[in-house]
């Protein structure tokens, strides 16, 4: 099975797995609703890297809440109020797009698991929390 | 509560800085001057002259004048022996006839003079010094902000233009730097404290240096972007020039009313007041306020000097004498521009104000408050008469540039205000010429009989004030950069070495020692099969018709003649014939060329491609797959085994020869497959899909297992292809070398019609070399380090670029450059552990010279 640069660090959290499209997904961390609750209420993190096309190289994230700006603004002097732009998180460089509930981040693949951590640790005084693709799929509803 | 002041208790108290703490215990010298060894003393109390620099808790030059006193900080001088009250450097003033305005460039034209003189001069000059290496580290953070509105500098100007845009809904941020005791309460705009602002970078991005943003960290460099930036730096006063302004008790007005009234601290007993009828009535009625005498108040015109030797004790006047503790001057207020100069805004020259005022603004930047200019009233005659000029009058208070230098420079030819600031280094210290430049500008346009403004300022760049190397360079964040495989190597015990942003497996633990790891690695390949993680190489596609055209153009060797599912070796040299990079170029199909790079050259060989490919109007694309592909390379006598379980591909050597490329699926996966040799035994270079890495590399060494198949790191590789000599560019080349010198000239295709370097390789390659690359085998088992010296007769010929002990030669063996004499000598010495050790050069390859392990 096909796996995102950040599968060991799903596995390590404890993730439910399984398979979508060949790839190997985070499902949920613990429970999707309270995931989804998380996201809603302050901020999220998941990782949709299995979107994909061929020979990309880039991970993609979707970080999703009311205080994602708060978190990313840690990290970048992006502007964010533009829909996509080219910067850089925690100086690794990335395409940033708005999306519906957040932004979507692609960053270069080898870079994935670096910058998924900066976020999280940028996140943690917000009570920043992965949330799996049911959560992800509930946001969406 | 108190602070440590060089030992010493000095109470503190609510609201002090550190100076005005030392200030109140009676210190009076601050600094000792960077070269005369002057005393110095409190001059400006806001952080804009260089005379409070101080090191606090291991800080060296600290603004103490702005610096919060906290109780247990330890405070010590800087460049004055054995104390500032008592410097025997201050000899220096003696001889200050031997120090014209540029004397390095005078008396020391030679360079082993320069090199004797150096070692005194920078223990004499200077500041404070850098931290010793084994001092506790701090920690420094980066962070970013965004705001609506920035407003730089929390005076009333800028606190009221800061609560407008808060009220219209902006998110406002202000940035402040001074120790103002209170700061109003206000939860509409946020205030970044003890901040200032050193640099205006393009798209509204601001450089703002926090310090102590909270108990854990030292300092925080903040990112700030802003749609709109509102300067409200205000005025800062400047120092007035007579003979000897510079001792310590004479005093801006504003740094006395600062004193008076932030701290409570009466600054002297009986003062004279410098100043012209505009300005004085004020600050009299303030001294008088607090008890202090006003002697005499005169008009900067009638003072002759200033008389006293480590503390000010009078001012002669062509109007009298007055003996006095404190001389206050009233000086030019000056618009601190510099941040809306670095952001485009235009410095013109107003006679009025006495100071260059900033107009025409860029769009979402503007000013408010004194920086505009607006109400300030020039202070004294500008430029001053050419009476005051001597060596005793500071113009530049941080690098003791005096008038007389500034007249002697101009003199000297130096008359534009560029050069002659470049000349007496007069702006160029820490104050970077908040307290010199409007008084340098004065002279030089004195000195050439030009004005003032066709005389001009000199440019303002960032960082202004100066920041310190931790701010800058201690970001905690480091990106790492991770191969597909990187959590399967950890799981293999890898020991990693960093390279760029990269994590590589220097060797796997699998005994007690490295050359245990390596030797048992290097096993595997030359006698069963090893895989190497190569994820790291720069990996290109290039489509099009014409890519063939742009490989002949761009590369040595030629490549449209390369046949589909060939590879072939690949140099890249610059118009000089120098070599930047190599690695393989394999043609997929027709039109379809898959290139590798260096790992640390990829980035470069992209943007040249880039670059030779625009405006050539040629029908090829360069796509960078480095990210999207994982690559490993399978060697060994048994490479083929392992493989051939994997794959339909066939790879016998008729169907897959040395140097061919295919493509097939491995383990269900997508793949190129390239049989080419690095480190000397038949094997594949594999690329595949990133997200499959993990999968691939778990069927190699499952299906290896029977094979006896081991991982192995970089060191192992760095050996197996120093057997075989083959080179790595960057390690055994420099910045310098050609591939006729490296032994390479057969990777240079003359008869293309052109590419780049031809030219300069046509003529190089008839020239005799100067330095050749030879390899070299050790007569003693002991191993150079690399860069180690390679003598003949005793004297030096060349450096090590590589060595290591050879399990096939039994020696330790290497890589150099040595001069061409010496390469045909054949005997040398080689310097290990600092002394001489016999070693043989060779021309040969160390193992398998012919090649037939690649081939079977």
């Amino acid at each position: 099975m096909k796996r995102s640069a950040l599968h060991r660090w799903h596995e390590k959290a404890g993730a439910t797995l399984a398979e979508e499209q060949g790839w190997s997904v985070p499902l949920r961390y613990s429970n999707a609703k309270q995931e989804a609750d998380r996201a809603t209420a302050s901020v999220g993190i998941c990782d949709l890297s299995h979107i994909h096309e061929p020979l990309s190289p880039y991970a993609r994230f979707l970080i999703a809440g009311p205080d994602t700006r708060a978190v990313l603004s840690k990290l970048t002097s992006l502007n964010l109020d533009l829909t996509a732009a080219y910067g850089s998180v925690a100086h690794v460089r990335c395409l940033f797009m708005r999306d519906d509930l957040g932004y979507l981040v692609m960053v270069p693949r080898d870079y994935a698991e670096f910058a998924w951590e900066a976020i999280l640790e940028a996140g943690e005084e917000f009570h920043i929390a992965p949330f799996g693709l049911e959560a992800c799929w509930r946001l969406e509803a | 509560m108190a602070i440590h002041f060089n030992g010493r208790q000095i109470p503190i108290q609510e609201g002090d800085t550190v100076a005005s703490a030392l200030y109140r215990a009676g210190q009076r010298i601050f600094t000792r001057s960077f070269k005369y060894h002057r005393p110095r003393g409190l001059l400006c109390c806001a952080g804009n002259c260089p005379n409070c620099l101080m090191n606090v808790d291991g800080i060296p030059n600290v603004r103490t004048c702005i610096t919060p006193a906290r109780a247990g900080m330890a405070v010590k001088h800087q460049n004055a022996r054995p104390s500032l009250d008592f410097d025997y450097l201050a000899i220096a003033q003696r001889f200050d006839w031997m120090m014209p305005v540029g004397w390095y460039y005078k008396h020391f034209t030679n360079p082993r003079m320069w090199h004797l003189a150096e070692a005194q001069i920078r223990k004499v000059a200077g500041l404070g010094e850098a931290p010793p290496p084994d001092a506790p580290e701090a920690v420094y953070e980066h962070a970013h902000m965004q705001a609506g509105v920035a407003v730089i500098g929390g005076g009333e100007a800028g606190l009221k233009a800061a609560r407008e845009a808060a009220e219209q809904g902006e998110r406002v941020v202000v940035v402040d730097d001074q120790p103002r005791g209170v700061v109003p309460a206000d939860s509409k705009f946020s205030l970044l404290s003890r901040s200032y602002c050193f640099g205006f970078y393009e798209g509204n991005l601001l450089g703002v240096l926090q310090s102590e943003p909270h108990s854990g960290a030292r300092e925080r460099l903040v990112h700030l972007r802003a749609k709109r930036v509102v300067v409200a730096t205000g005025a800062y006063e400047a120092p007035l020039t007579f003979k000897n302004n510079d001792l310590p008790g004479i005093m801006l007005s504003t740094a006395v009313w600062r004193l008076i009234h932030r701290h409570g601290i009466q600054p002297g007993t009986s003062a004279v007041i410098i100043s012209n009828e505009l300005g004085d009535s004020n600050i009299a009625a303030e001294l008088r306020n607090v008890g202090i005498a006003v002697v005499a108040s005169v008009p900067p015109s009638d003072v002759l000097e200033a008389t006293g030797g480590k503390h000010v004790t009078g001012l002669r006047t062509s109007r009298g004498n007055y003996a006095c503790d404190l001389v206050v001057t009233c000086g030019h207020r000056i618009p601190d521009a510099g941040l809306l100069s670095q952001a485009g805004a235009k410095l013109r020259w107003s006679a009025e104000a006495g100071a260059f005022v900033p107009v025409e603004f860029p769009p979402n930047v503007t000013a408010v408050g004194d920086v505009l200019g607006a109400g300030l009233k020039a202070a004294a005659m500008l430029p001053a008469p050419a009476e005051t000029t001597n060596k005793r009058t500071f113009v530049c208070l941080c690098n003791d540039v005096t008038t007389q230098d500034l007249s002697d420079s101009v003199a000297e030819g130096f008359d534009h205000i560029e050069l002659l600031k470049r000349y007496t280094t007069a702006t160029m210290g820490p104050c970077q010429g908040r307290m010199c430049q409007l008084q340098a500008i004065g002279i030089c346009a004195r000195e050439t009989r030009r004005s003032i403004p066709e005389t001009g300022v000199t440019t303002s760049r960032p960082p202004n004030p100066g920041v310190t190397l931790g701010a800058l360079g201690g970001a905690r964040h480091h990106p790492i950069r991770r191969t597909p495989m990187h959590h399967q190597h950890a799981d293999l015990g890898a020991v990693w070495m960093d390279m760029g942003d990269w994590k590589r497996p220097r060797y796997y633990k699998s005994a007690q020692t490295e050359r245990e790891c390596v030797q048992q690695e290097y096993a595997a390949v030359r006698q069963a099969v090893g895989v190497i993680d190569v994820s790291t190489l720069g990996k290109l596609s290039l489509k099009g018709r014409d890519s063939g055209k742009l490989l002949d153009k761009v590369y040595t060797s030629r490549f449209s003649d390369l046949k589909p599912g060939r590879v072939r070796y690949a140099m890249l040299c610059d118009e000089a014939g120098i070599m930047l990079d190599d690695g393989t170029i394999s043609r997929q199909a027709d039109h379809e060329f898959f290139i590798t790079t260096t790992t640390g050259n990829l980035d470069f060989v992209e943007q040249w491609l880039e670059w030779w490919l625009a405006g050539a109007g040629w029908d090829a694309q360069v796509n960078n797959l480095t990210s999207a592909l994982a690559a490993v390379n399978l060697a060994g006598p048994k490479a083929r085994d392992v493989l051939s379980a994997l794959t339909d591909c066939k790879l016998s050597n008729d169907a897959f020869p040395y140097m061919a490329c295919r493509s097939a699926n491995v383990a269900g996966v997508p793949a190129l497959l390239m049989r080419i040799g690095f480190v000397g035994e038949t094997g594949w270079e594999i690329h595949y899909p990133a997200e499959s890495g993990e999968h691939l590399w778990s069927a190699l060494m499952d299906t290896g297992r029977t094979y006896g198949i081991r991982p192995f790191g970089v060191e192992a590789q760095r050996l197996l292809r120093l057997e075989k000599r083959h080179v790595i560019v960057g390690v055994d080349t420099d910045a310098l070398t050609n591939p006729y010198e490296a032994g390479m000239g057969w990777v240079v295709k003359h008869d293309k019609n052109d590419f780049i370097g031809k030219f300069a390789l046509g003529k190089l390659q008839g020239a005799p070399a100067q330095q050749s690359l030879v390899g070299f085998t050790m007569s003693a088992n002991e191993i150079p380090e690399d860069g180690a010296a390679i003598l003949v007769n005793g004297a030096l010929a060349g450096r090590v670029t590589s060595a290591r002990y050879s399990p096939a030669v039994q020696k330790a063996i290497g890589l150099g450059w040595v001069t061409t004499a010496a390469a045909e000598g054949a005997s040398v010495e080689v310097r290990v552990a600092g002394r001489p050790v016999k070693a043989t050069v060779t021309q040969h390859v160390f193992y398998d010279p012919e090649g037939a392990r690649l081939r079977m």
